[in-house]
């Protein structure tokens, strides 16, 4: 067995995909055996449609309201808070690991370290589409129902531009501070972020500040850019571009945060 | 007499300064109860103002004052359950063991802890009060109608309180206490205090109304929105006392009884 | 001339105002086992993680397996196997999975990977428990586990971080014999911390003394010994007569510090002195309620360059002034 190691040469060169296809994995595998994890992420989502489908019936008789089926108003929403605490996981389980030490194995490796960051975001992906697949069904038992098919495929980029801007943040944070204890300000960030927008009703119907605010805040372009497939009068290029245009900023800007944090993490 | 008084609430005073000091000292434990209900009573008051032209809204000035006993509920009961959280390190930490063996009456050190919360909630109110008055809220019963909501949150304080220390004497956990959050967060949101049941009716109605929060709710808002009357503090003041009568008194039987 | 696997050169890190590392001169050769011996916050960890490219110096420059750790830190890391303290392992993960992730990261084929991890895990002993939890795992199976994921890419050089602080003798003695075994077969050069005198005395070629951030004796453990010079004679006496005791003994050899409560002295001339000295105490009328007589160990070495026991208690304040003195010549 021994004779066998010496003799054979170990030439590696490890490559950013495998790295990063390593780390993902990892966080998938903590998620298929902490199942509770993805319940915490799908706590407050699932709640909030719920209540809100009930609560806020009224809101669609107000004239200009987009649509009258109140939990095709609710479901995006809900779906990109899903996506937003899927994504802040990732700053959690990091903060676990810097706090047990397996972020040093991690950052032993001898290639390019970004993949710890690429891998990360991967694995809050597949949390945040679990999270989303959860919150969608729940949604469809609460009365939601597309309007057109064309909005599919634009609610899940904006899911994935979610997560992956949550993720970001929080992994940005938690690279800079690396203490545990700043964890509770990404549930806070996300809650603060997504209700300053057309989280509630559309911006037409807003008053005082939180019209400039909604205005201000690109969660609303993405919202906007969620809501196309539910309600009238659907996909129109006038909202959406605005909504792709901010997700990839949203992404790139969040991206380099949380990128430079790595790059700095070795004190 | 009056020595031998002071020397029976000594015990209790002392827990409840320990308890105010503790709050003061530690504003990550209370900060999330102040500033999470007055997020809410802005983010909701700025987007759902133009549903009072909904037929069936009650009459009122704004929605800010409509969400006002929302807002007050609401923070008083999230913040009540940091004197769980307190009890629960320091049985996590060997002090039930101390607190046992202390000469003096238990039921006494808990009622101290108690007052802790109780005037946190009193500021609680008046800042919520205060707050939303800048920002062009009423309160139509005055001065009367104010002081009743002050005890009204102080009381559930008490109760909401009481429960947390249940959970922290029955559990010792930390954990649990925190787990205990999302009863309170469910039963505030499915209530009358975001929104008029009569308009969201369906399940959602029947609920609301069954909810004891709601009846607390109703009639801090008579209060604020109709005016002072004295059937609407007494009932406010009166559901709170009772509340906290009976959880209290169970949260006592549990500490005699030795919980964990 | 290659480049000696480990070298550092003033090697320094501060932080804020704390010096936890003063320029620590360090040359390790190929094939050698380099023992970092020295109390808990003396630096070897923070020296650790600067030389495995974990924390950057302040000051000083170190180069391992030939290369800058600042400059090509990735390179190093490719060259390097590290265990550090604790075996941060993530307990819901199985040996094997575990194996597998260092092994990718690594760069390793999935074929060579999963062939190289089952002969590591063999060869670490732990075959049974490879599809379990770690978080199932004892002390001992997880600094194993560790040592075999350090291994995996075959590295020039180990670092180990207090390879064996929390295990059991039988656990010590099996990661030892793993040591060694790598190091005679694979001429794996291996750098290991350690705060016990015995694990840098069994294992280590050469070690080098640090204390309060600063490298205070360097060398083989055989010749540091010897530099202290004459065994160390204690004795126990009854506090009535130990100034008696005292007086008598500064006749024989410098004092050294000891344990509170003891009287220790390098004797001159060693055992054949011994006779002389029992007669001399008994002429003073000390009754001796116990004696030994030791050849310098590696814990005379330590207390003699910084005035303290690295094991047991305290210096007697006695022999501190004496051993201040030797802290400061070491300087």
């Amino acid at each position: 067995m021994t004779e066998a190691t010496v003799t054979r040469p170990i030439t590696g060169e490890p490559t950013l995909w495998r790295s990063t296809g390593a780390v993902a994995w990892r966080g998938v595998l903590r998620l298929l055996r902490f199942p509770a994890v993805l319940i915490q992420s799908f706590f407050f989502p699932a709640f909030f449609l719920i209540v809100y489908v009930g609560l806020y019936r009224a809101v669609t008789e107000l004239p200009g309201f987009p649509t009258d089926n109140v939990a095709n108003w609710y479901l995006p929403f809900m779906l990109l808070q899903g996506a937003a605490f899927g994504g802040v996981g990732a700053g959690f389980s990091t903060a676990v690991d810097i706090d047990n030490g397996f972020f040093d194995r991690l950052m032993l490796m001898p290639g390019n370290r970004r993949s710890i960051l690429l891998g990360a975001i991967g694995s809050a992906l597949v949390r945040s589409y679990g999270v989303a697949i959860a919150v969608l069904l729940l949604g469809g038992a609460v009365g939601a129902r597309p309007e057109n098919w064309v909005g599919m495929p634009l609610l899940f980029i904006a899911v994935t531009s979610v997560s992956i801007i949550g993720s970001c943040f929080s992994l940005g944070l938690i690279y800079r501070v690396k203490d545990q204890r700043i964890a509770p300000l990404f549930s806070i960030g996300i809650f603060m972020v997504l209700f300053v927008s057309t989280a509630q009703v559309p911006l037409d119907l807003t008053t005082g500040w939180l019209t400039t605010a909604a205005k201000l805040n690109p969660t609303t372009q993405i919202l906007e850019l969620s809501r196309t497939g539910f309600v009238d009068p659907g996909a129109q290029w006038g909202q959406i571009w605005p909504g792709l245009i901010a997700a990839g900023v949203g992404m790139a800007l969040l991206g380099a945060f949380a990128d430079r944090g790595l790059r700095n993490f070795v004190p | 007499m009056s020595a031998m008084v002071r020397r029976r609430l000594a015990p209790s005073l002392a827990m409840a300064r320990r308890s105010v000091r503790g709050i003061i000292r530690q504003p990550q434990l209370w900060a999330p109860s102040v500033v999470f209900p007055l997020f809410f009573g802005a983010v909701s008051s700025a987007a759902f103002d133009r549903t009072r032209s909904i037929p069936g809204f009650p009459e009122v000035d704004s929605f800010l004052t409509f969400i006002l006993p929302a807002t007050i509920i609401q923070g008083v009961m999230f913040g009540a359950t940091s004197v769980g959280n307190e009890m629960a390190i320091d049985m996590e930490n060997g002090f039930a063991d101390r607190l046992r063996a202390a000469p003096v009456g238990r039921t006494g050190l808990l009622l101290g802890r108690l007052a802790g919360v109780m005037s946190l909630a009193v500021v609680q109110v008046i800042a919520f009060v205060g707050i939303f008055a800048v920002f062009g809220a009423s309160v139509a019963g005055g001065l009367g109608a104010i002081v009743a909501l002050v005890v009204m949150g102080s009381l559930l304080s008490g109760a909401i309180g009481s429960f947390a220390l249940i959970v922290a004497l029955r559990t010792g956990s930390v954990e649990a206490v925190n787990g205990s959050f999302p009863i309170f967060f469910a039963a505030v949101f499915m209530s009358s205090a975001f929104f008029p049941p009569e308009l969201s009716g369906g399940w959602f109605e029947t609920v609301a109304r069954l909810n004891p929060v709601s009846w607390l709710v109703d009639a801090s808002r008579d209060l604020v929105i109709d005016g002072f009357t004295v059937s609407a503090a007494a009932t406010a003041v009166g559901l709170a006392a009772a509340g906290m009568a009976i959880v209290t008194a169970e949260a006592v039987r549990t500490l005699l009884g030795g919980g964990k | 001339m290659t480049m000696a696997p480990i070298r550092a050169v003033g090697l320094s890190r501060s932080f804020d105002d704390l010096v936890a590392v003063d320029q620590i001169d360090l040359t390790v050769d190929k094939g050698e086992i380099f023992g970092f011996l020295g109390p808990n916050g003396a630096g070897k960890s923070t020296t650790v993680r600067m030389l495995t490219t974990l924390l950057k110096p302040t000051a000083g420059q170190a180069w391992v397996a030939g290369h800058d750790v600042v400059a090509e830190a990735a390179t190093v890391r490719s060259k390097i196997g590290v265990a550090l303290q604790d075996a941060a392992i993530d307990p819901i993960m199985t040996g094997t999975e575990l194996i597998s992730l260092q092994a990718t990261l690594h760069g390793l084929s999935r074929s060579v990977g999963r062939e190289r991890g089952s002969e590591l895990i063999e060869r670490v002993g732990l075959t049974g428990a490879a599809d379990r939890r770690v978080g199932t795992y004892s002390g001992g199976m997880r600094r194993r586990l560790d040592l075999a994921m350090s291994l995996i890419h075959e590295p020039e050089v180990l670092f180990l971080d207090e390879p064996t602080t929390g295990l059991d003798p039988t656990s010590r003695q099996a990661l030892w014999e793993e040591v060694r075994r790598l190091n005679s077969e694979f001429g794996t050069t291996v750098l290991l911390t350690t705060q016990y005198l015995e694990e840098a005395d069994q294992l280590a070629d050469r070690i080098a003394i640090i204390d309060n951030a600063r490298i205070v004796r360097q060398g083989k453990p055989e010749e540091l010994k010897k530099g202290v010079g004459d065994p160390t004679l204690r004795i126990d006496v009854h506090p009535d007569v130990r100034d008696t005791a005292e007086r008598v003994l500064t006749e024989f050899g410098p004092p050294r510090p000891a344990r509170k409560g003891r009287l220790a002295i390098g004797l001159a001339g060693g055992a054949t002195q011994l006779t002389t000295v029992v007669r001399a105490l008994d002429e003073a009328k000390v009754v001796v309620q116990h004696m030994e007589l030791d050849e310098p160990s590696l814990d005379d070495v330590f207390a003699e360059a910084t005035g303290r026991r690295l094991e047991g208690e305290a210096a007697s304040p006695e022999a501190e002034p004496d051993g201040e003195a030797a802290a400061r010549a070491a300087q």
